[in-house]
Order: structure tokens, then sequence, then C-alpha cells
């Protein structure tokens, strides 16, 4: 006879001891805490976000404000040296000033301005505390809001430290499936616990990073306004190629339908493959090689895949002046792209 | 922060779900008790602001595969723990006690979307977005957990 699994783990328990031991810390009281401790899975996770921040303050010039960070990435991304008049003023009109600020366990932060898109939110913070006078980053983030529990990823660029104590940091926020933030509404941007990266020794092999870890909170609150004009241009179907994740090797090619390009991303449906029948397309990526063809012959390409349950979505790394675009293209296919329509 | 009351209250309803998370993690008893340890006092500790069980349930969830994670990159954590030192729960039914053994003997990579999708009820989405894996990796792995289990269990 089969068992059920969930009747299985129905009768999977803590112990008394583990309640017991729970329901008393009531008793313990809840203040700051900081630890030194060794992990080295923190230590990776941290190095991670650290190469991604020095690889930005490699850059002609520190962004110090949204608009700024855009147009690093513009350049980054292989845009003209002098970014067109028409492209500087989509930036600017999507970018809202906030200036909220949480100050507590040492540390003050400030959000200083939003972009919003489509489908993702980018956010700028100014960071200060003695503490944070070597390489550090917070533990968790998270954007409270209403439709927003289970967001589908989150990016995060630290700029490089432009004096002891102070840093910047941008965050890309991505939405789950069927949330826009073009409608606006009232959020909450909560950070959560910094880990501070020590350095231990200065010779190689001497002694191991020291990580501490500070456990604190700080709650931003902010007003989203709407964005009035939202510009999309649209294809009804499109064949495309795919490849295997893993290998990614050719699979053959996939139809994709209505294709949306915005300002701020692109989003397709893919018939989600069924494995029983068809187990080979279970694994296929058809976003690696994703590009806005833009009318002067630049090319950007799509960044932040995800992949929810109807539809695909990527963002660009800033937002594009659409009446500036004349295709996309996936791999060797493009798909010429039709005037904005609202 | 939570008050007594509202802290005792989540204890007593979401410590089971916490510890189970850590089991499939871990598949010791010890150490699943000691994410779960740890992620109920961070829940104690938290200013996060509530809005409704939901969020209070999956901030839970979160912290819990965050602890266990941790827990599992602690150098003088990493040991191998064979299935005959683990001790195992006592299951009513016999049939219980052998699949739990087999759930138990899958890859750690597969037990846990196993517990979240069958036993919590989250979508292939939302358990990518809890573990850091695309839909489509979720899908693989409930795929091949249910492909072992399948002569075992009544949802296949």
């Amino acid at each position: 006879m089969k068992a059920s699994y969930r009747e299985l783990f129905d009768e999977v328990r803590a112990s008394q001891n583990l309640k017991e031991e729970v329901l008393n810390m009531t008793k313990q009281e809840r203040t700051q805490v900081v630890k030194k401790v060794s992990l080295s899975f923190i230590i990776a996770a941290a190095l991670a976000v650290l190469l991604a921040g020095t690889a930005l303050a490699a850059a002609i010039g520190i962004p110090q404000t949204l608009q700024e960070w855009f147009g690093h990435q513009w350049t980054e991304a292989g845009g003209a040296e002098e970014m067109p008049k028409e492209q500087a003023e989509v930036i600017e009109s999507l970018v809202q000033p906030v200036d909220v600020t949480s100050s507590g366990y040492g540390v003050t932060v400030t959000l200083d301005s939003v972009t919003p898109g489509e489908n993702c939110l980018w956010m700028y913070l100014k960071v200060k505390g003695d503490m944070l006078e070597d390489e550090w980053h917070f533990i968790n983030e998270e954007v409270i809001g209403e439709g927003l529990d289970h967001p589908m990823g989150m990016s995060i660029y630290p700029m490089s430290n432009t004096e002891e104590g102070k840093q910047d940091l941008v965050i890309q926020y991505i939405a789950p499936e069927g949330v826009t933030f073009l409608e606006g509404g009232r959020l909450v941007l909560e950070l959560s616990d910094l880990i501070l990266l020590h350095e231990a020794g200065t010779e190689e092999g001497e002694g191991q990073p020291e990580y501490e870890l500070v456990e604190g909170f700080w709650a931003l609150p902010f007003i989203l306004e709407p964005v009035e004009e939202q510009e999309m241009l649209t294809v009804e179907r499109a064949v495309v190629p795919a490849r295997d994740f893993g290998s990614e090797q050719p699979e053959g090619p996939m139809e994709i339908r209505d294709i949306r390009v915005t300002t701020t991303g692109v989003s397709f449906t893919e018939d989600e493959p069924d494995p029983e029948i068809k187990p080979e397309l279970l694994m296929t990526d058809v976003t690696s090689e994703i590009f806005l063809q833009m009318k002067d012959g630049a090319e950007f390409q799509a960044v932040g895949r995800r992949r929810g349950l109807e539809r695909t979505r990527c963002s660009w790394d800033f937002p594009v002046d659409l009446s500036k675009v004349e295709s996309i293209r996936f791999g060797d296919v493009v798909i010429p792209l039709e005037k904005p329509k609202k | 922060m939570l008050t007594e009351q509202q802290f005792t209250d989540a204890a007593e309803r979401y410590l089971d779900m916490v510890y189970r998370i850590a089991l499939n993690w871990f598949r010791n008893p010890a150490d699943a008790e000691d994410a779960a340890q740890n992620a109920m006092l961070r829940l104690w500790k938290t200013d996060t602001d509530f809005q409704g069980g939901d969020h209070l349930r999956h901030w839970l969830v979160r912290v819990t595969l965050n602890e266990c994670k941790r827990i599992s990159a602690h150098p003088w954590r990493k040991r191998t723990v064979s299935l005959s030192e683990c001790p195992e729960p006592v299951f009513s039914d016999p049939a219980r006690q052998t699949l739990y053994q087999e759930v138990m003997e899958l890859p750690a990579k597969y037990r846990v979307p196993l517990y979240l999708y069958y036993y919590e009820g989250y979508r292939v989405q939302e358990i990518g977005e809890l573990l850091g894996l695309n839909a489509s990796t979720v899908q693989t792995r409930l795929a091949r957990a249910r492909e072992k289990l399948k002569t075992q269990l009544e949802e296949v």
C-alpha cells in the first residue's frame, strides 16, 4: 500500500525539548548582538557582491545618483560617448526623488531616489556608518507592498567607497509575476543585518578574513508615483533559437508569443513544456542572446532573465528611449519592431 | 517586533514547519534542531513588521533556509552522517516508516523542494525564488524525486 507524503510529515514534529527551548526565548532580551564569525559560505557570497562592486569602480567616474548610474550603465553597454538628449530625457523622466532616511544600530540609510519599470524597480541608497570602514553588505533586503510577497529576484550593485564610512548602492528589484510598478503605490524597503568583512593579517595565507555580524533593521517607506505614459512595442509571435541550460548547445527553435518591449525590459510567453511529453525542452533557455537593436547601430543585451509560470521577463540595464529602437534580436533571428503604441 | 504572545502563537503554529524544513535539509535531527532554534531566535529578535500570517510564514521559511545554509557552511559542521546514525521518527504505519527512509535517502536538493511543494503547498516559481533556482530546475528536481519515490507515494 502506498503511503501519503503529507501524512508522513504530519507525524514529523519538533521535539518537546526544542519546543521548550523556543518558548523560553521570550525570556531573552532583544538587544543588538555583535558576533564574530567565520563562515565560508558567507565569505563566498560576500566576495561575489564585492567583486561586482570592484568592476563598477573601474569605470570612468563613480556614479552618485541614479541618473549617473544609468549613464554609467549606458557607457558600459556600448552606448555612444555622448548620450542623446532624448535618451537622457527618458531616464530623467523616470527617476523619482524619495529622500527617506532610517537610522539605528550605528548606521544611517537614505533612500535617495527610485525608478519604476514594468516589472522591476531600481533604488539608489546612500549608507553611512563609522563601522563601514571595510567591506560589508546587508544580509536581507525586502520590498514590502501589495502583491509583493514573492519577488522574482534582486540584484545589488555597490558603488566604490568615496570616503570611509560611506557607500552608495543600487538595488534592482524584480517584481512577482503580474505586478507592475508603473501603477505606483505605497512601498517599504526593509534592510536587515550587516556582515562586515575585516581583513585579518596582511600576508597571503596568514589568518582568515573575519566576519562580523551586526543585527539591525532599517525600514524606508516611500510612495511610488504612477508613470502616466506607458509605451510598448509588441510582436504577436516569433520562432527563436533555444539552447540547453547546462551545455548551451542549440536545442532547436521554439515559438514565443505576445512579445512586449518596454522602456525597462522585454517579456514574452513560452509554452511551458510538459516534462512527460517533451523532457528535452524542460531545460532550454531562449534568452541566452537577446539584444535590443537601435537605429544608430548600437545593441543592448537583455539581463536578469526570470521565467515565471506565464511569462518570461528580462530587463535592460537602463531605461531605453523606445523611439530609437529598430528591432530585437534573439540569437541570429532579428524581429523588426513597430512604432510605440500607448 | 512581535509581542511575547504573538511569538508564542507563531511558535505553536510554525515550529514544526521550521523543523521539518531543516530536517529535510540536514537529515540529521540534531542539526535540524540547531537550525530551527536559530530561525526562531531570529523571529523573536526581528524588527520586521509582519503584514499578515502569510508574510510571517514566508519570512520564516526564508530565514530557516538561510540558517540551514549558514550552518552547512560552518567548518566544523561539514560532516557526513550515514543514515544508520540518524535517529528516525517513529511512525504509526510501517509504510510511512519505509517512505521516510526512502525520502531521506534522496539528495537534499530533491528533499527540500519536495517538502515545500507537497507539504507546504508552494508553487514551483515560489520554490525557485526561495532556493535561488529557476523554475525549470525546480520542476526537474521534483520530477526526479517523484520518479524515485513513485512505488511508495500515493500522490504520484
